[in-house]
């Protein structure tokens, strides 16, 4: 019979390196690195907790969801969500002229982002960036999957709008004044 | 632009599209040429007030020089500026030598050359050829050498890069770039700043990359 050692084990194995990379797509390395072993300490603590198979992950993402929101909370180690968003990376190497322009559709939609509330743009990044499913969010961010799709729907439909406004009124700021960040 | 084609825009902005190559050793490379990443908000904050510093400070320089020529103790002040910043030559005069020398080994497509005015400690935040690692600062010798090697391939052989309103003081130049590529469309970065070492530059933020205005 398997210890729970052994689960904790196999679970670190297979989930580590999506957790990583979801902490390291919010807050800087070292406190990525932190909030990893966060998780998994948690995970050891409330092993019975943990759901089989396919709905672990998700509940691994909820308790790094919260460890994260922990990081954010912490002056000293806060990291803006905007300078994260910063770190933003091509599909492949470019011209300069396609990169400016790709450069100001980037700046624009994490501006958009950012002019949203919280909550919709949790459950985007977690659509957008973990590639979740609807339930799979649900179980990260506790409600019902059809709750997690109608909140997600209304967050893309929130994300467009506010990138049309955008361009309505010109480019953000940091590529219109010409900043190290275009 | 409809909602799904912004949602693929924001998926594209994924900072770690590919979770399961984290161990490989580019991946990790970048995440660790990521960690001051965290701090370039500040930083180019900084950096943009350190750039309007150096050039209020130089205009008021210039200012008191031109209003005092006929004062011996100020021909002997704007002698000494001079040599700090403004009129080259001297060992003071390397923070202006390093950044157009950088730029003339540009124009020569040597890039042994260009690497001359790098060390293992310097740092390049926002270089507009930084493809893979957007947004983090390049440190150390191999990985600037490898965005400025495919910032030669786009836009040096064709057309020369110049530089205006060189500014310095002290160990800072600040100046403005431009350059046009082989398709005609000319680019202009104003803004570009570097703290320069021993004929290194050790810390360049460098401006935005935008078309220039017609």
């Amino acid at each position: 019979m398997a210890t729970r050692d052994d689960q904790l084990t196999r679970m670190y194995e297979k989930h580590n390196r999506a957790i990583r990379a979801y902490c390291l797509r919010r807050i800087d390395d070292a406190d990525a690195s932190d909030a990893v072993s966060e998780v998994f300490a948690v995970a050891r603590r409330r092993i019975d907790d943990v759901p089989d198979d396919e709905m672990t992950l998700p509940w691994l993402y909820g308790v790094a969801r919260r460890v994260v929101s922990d990081h954010y909370r912490s002056d000293r180690r806060r990291t803006r969500l905007t300078g994260k968003l910063s770190s933003v990376r091509p599909l492949v190497p470019t011209q300069p002229d396609w990169e400016v322009v790709q450069r100001a559709e980037y700046d624009q939609v994490h501006a958009a982002l950012s002019a949203l509330r919280e909550k919709d743009r949790e459950v985007l990044l977690l659509a957008a960036w973990e590639e979740l499913a609807n339930d799979q969010i649900a179980a990260t961010i506790g409600c019902s999957p059809e709750a997690a799709a109608q909140r997600v729907h209304r967050a893309k439909k929130k994300l467009g709008s506010a990138f049309r406004a955008l361009s309505r009124s010109g480019p953000p700021p940091t590529v219109a004044n010409g900043s190290e960040r275009a | 632009m409809n909602d799904d084609k912004v949602f693929q825009l924001l998926m594209e902005t994924n900072p770690v599209p590919d979770p399961d190559g984290l161990d490989s050793p580019l991946a990790l490379a970048q995440l660790e040429q990521r960690s001051p990443t965290m701090a370039t908000d500040t930083q180019s904050t900084t950096e943009r007030t350190r750039i309007k510093e150096v050039r209020d400070k130089n205009r008021r320089s210039r200012l008191l020089v031109a209003a005092t020529t006929a004062a011996l103790a100020l021909i002997v002040g704007l002698g000494t500026w001079a040599i700090l910043g403004g009129g080259g030559g001297g060992e003071a005069a390397n923070p202006r030598a390093a950044v157009e020398g950088y730029y003339e080994a540009s124009n020569s497509h040597d890039l042994n050359a260009i690497m001359e005015f790098f060390s293992e400690e310097s740092k390049i935040v926002g270089h507009p050829a930084d493809s893979p690692t957007r947004g983090t600062p390049l440190r150390g010798l191999a990985t600037i050498r490898s965005v400025l090697e495919v910032q030669l391939g786009f836009a040096v052989p064709v057309n020369p890069f110049t530089i205006s309103n060189v500014e310095v003081s002290g160990d800072t130049v600040t100046w403005d770039s431009r350059f046009s590529n082989k398709n005609g469309n000319r680019f202009c970065a104003e803004g570009h700043s570097a703290i320069v070492g021993g004929g290194k530059i050790l810390f360049w933020t460098h401006a935005a990359l935008q078309s220039c205005p017609s």
